[in-house]
């Protein structure tokens, strides 16, 4: 019986464990490999939107600088040696000027779409319903009597990643008239 | 004799390899499926984000370094797509209701869309030949002069405009026939900024420019969102200052 028993398991034919392993593999690197590099496309599309959408955001924040050294130098002094660390800029539109003031953490330095009369929607560091995915800020540094460097941040967090877009400029303590 | 040295499949072996093979089948052909819409809305979605980012360098560039900034408000409305250009207001054309006073003050603005009150359903602006800027929130226009053109010209206004879900921009006028010292074009003989797989959502401008509060410092505020036909949107913003030093 014991000799049968033998005979038989001699007989039979099967896949070893690395064929198995290796069949196993190259299935799921066919699925696996194209699903991954589509998700990672879209990670990447989604990296550029926000990257598109931060510059235009930095890029304001930059040119409110700008308009604060405008309108008056003292007050941009003023604002220069308060945001050596990172200060909120904000603009509430027609008929005012730019504001700012310290924020240091995440909520404070938060953007928020406010719903104008139009429908159309304004990025504004003010509370609304809805709350964007992007935090600005400005650091100004003064470089001697003659100019700042005004560095605006904006960044948003994208899968637990942090996208920060810093954009510089350098604007003169001249009076503008 | 013969048929014992035949070695097939059995029945049972077919029916289980066959369910197998369709099971991976199904599964392939789905994954292939669904990465192929994947692949087509990545692409919809890079052409929107591009589309975008070349939409707002255009606007900003041509802006910066513009001058004479003038918007309207929120609620004229672009109805027919028919801009009038003129140093007064034009009666009728621009939908404002003459109450028969001196004081264009008394005048009240008309809904374009009403039927019978203004039949030309324009939308109009109001510019001027010297320096005269205005202060407007979420105007749905905005209309300047260009580093190059001559301020005392209104035929050489720019114009960024929206018609249809389109964004426009109008870089001429020609002169209302009708209407001694106006011009007019319709928006949508402008050149379309936007590809025809992206529709403009909304776009509106803050303008802020007026000589009695802020003489040196026109700036604009930008904001507008566009989508594709596949759910995908970006709303963006971004403020200009004016580069002119001086203008004349």
């Amino acid at each position: 019986m014991k000799k049968i028993t033998k005979k038989i398991i001699k007989n039979i034919k099967a896949f070893t464990i690395l064929e198995t392993l290796i069949t196993i593999l190259a299935i799921s690197l066919m699925i696996v490999g194209p699903v991954a590099f589509v998700a990672k496309s879209f990670h990447y599309s989604d990296f550029i939107n926000h990257k598109i959408i931060a510059t235009g955001l930095s890029q304001e924040a930059l040119e409110l600088a700008t308009s604060l050294r405008n309108l008056d130098l003292d007050e941009f002094q003023k604002m220069a040696s308060k945001c050596s660390k990172s200060c909120l800029i904000d603009w509430g539109g027609n008929g005012s000027t730019p504001t700012y003031s310290k924020c240091e953490s995440d909520s404070e330095c938060q953007l928020f779409l406010l719903p104008n009369s139009d429908g159309s929607r304004s990025y504004r560091h003010i509370y609304s319903s809805e709350a964007s995915d992007f935090y600005r800020y400005i650091e100004i540094t003064k470089n001697g009597s003659q100019s700042y460097t005004v560095e605006a941040n904006t960044y948003s967090y994208n899968n637990g990643i942090k996208l920060e877009v810093k954009l510089k400029k350098i604007i003169f303590a001249i009076v503008v008239k | 004799m013969s048929n014992k040295k035949f070695k097939a499949f059995s029945l049972i072996e077919i029916i289980v390899s066959l369910a197998i093979f369709s099971v991976i089948i199904t599964v392939v052909i789905g994954i292939s499926v669904k990465m192929i819409d994947a692949q087509n809305k990545l692409q919809a979605k890079v052409f929107l984000v591009q589309t975008a980012q070349i939409t707002l360098e255009l606007m900003s560039g041509q802006m910066r370094f513009g001058y004479n900034y003038t918007g309207t408000e929120p609620t004229k409305t672009n109805a027919n797509g028919t801009i009038y250009l003129s140093s007064n207001k034009i009666e009728g054309k621009n939908c404002w209701d003459d109450k028969g006073t001196s004081d264009p003050v008394d005048d009240t603005y008309q809904d374009p869309n009403a039927s019978g009150v203004c039949s030309f359903g324009v939308l109009i602006t109001k510019t001027i030949y010297s320096q005269n800027l205005s202060d407007i929130a979420n105007s749905p226009i905005i209309v300047f002069e260009s580093h190059e053109g001559n301020p005392n010209d209104l035929s050489d206004q720019k114009v960024f405009c929206a018609y249809n879900n389109k964004l426009y921009y109008l870089k001429k006028f020609l002169p209302d026939t009708s209407t001694p010292g106006a011009f007019t074009s319709r928006c949508d003989e402008g050149q379309s900024i936007l590809p025809d797989e992206v529709k403009l959502e909304y776009i509106s401008f803050d303008v802020y420019g007026d000589s009695s509060t802020n003489p040196k410092n026109p700036m604009v505020r930008i904001k507008f969102k566009l989508s594709n036909g596949d759910g995908a949107t970006m709303e963006l913003q971004t403020t200009i200052t004016q580069r002119l030093v001086s203008y004349f």
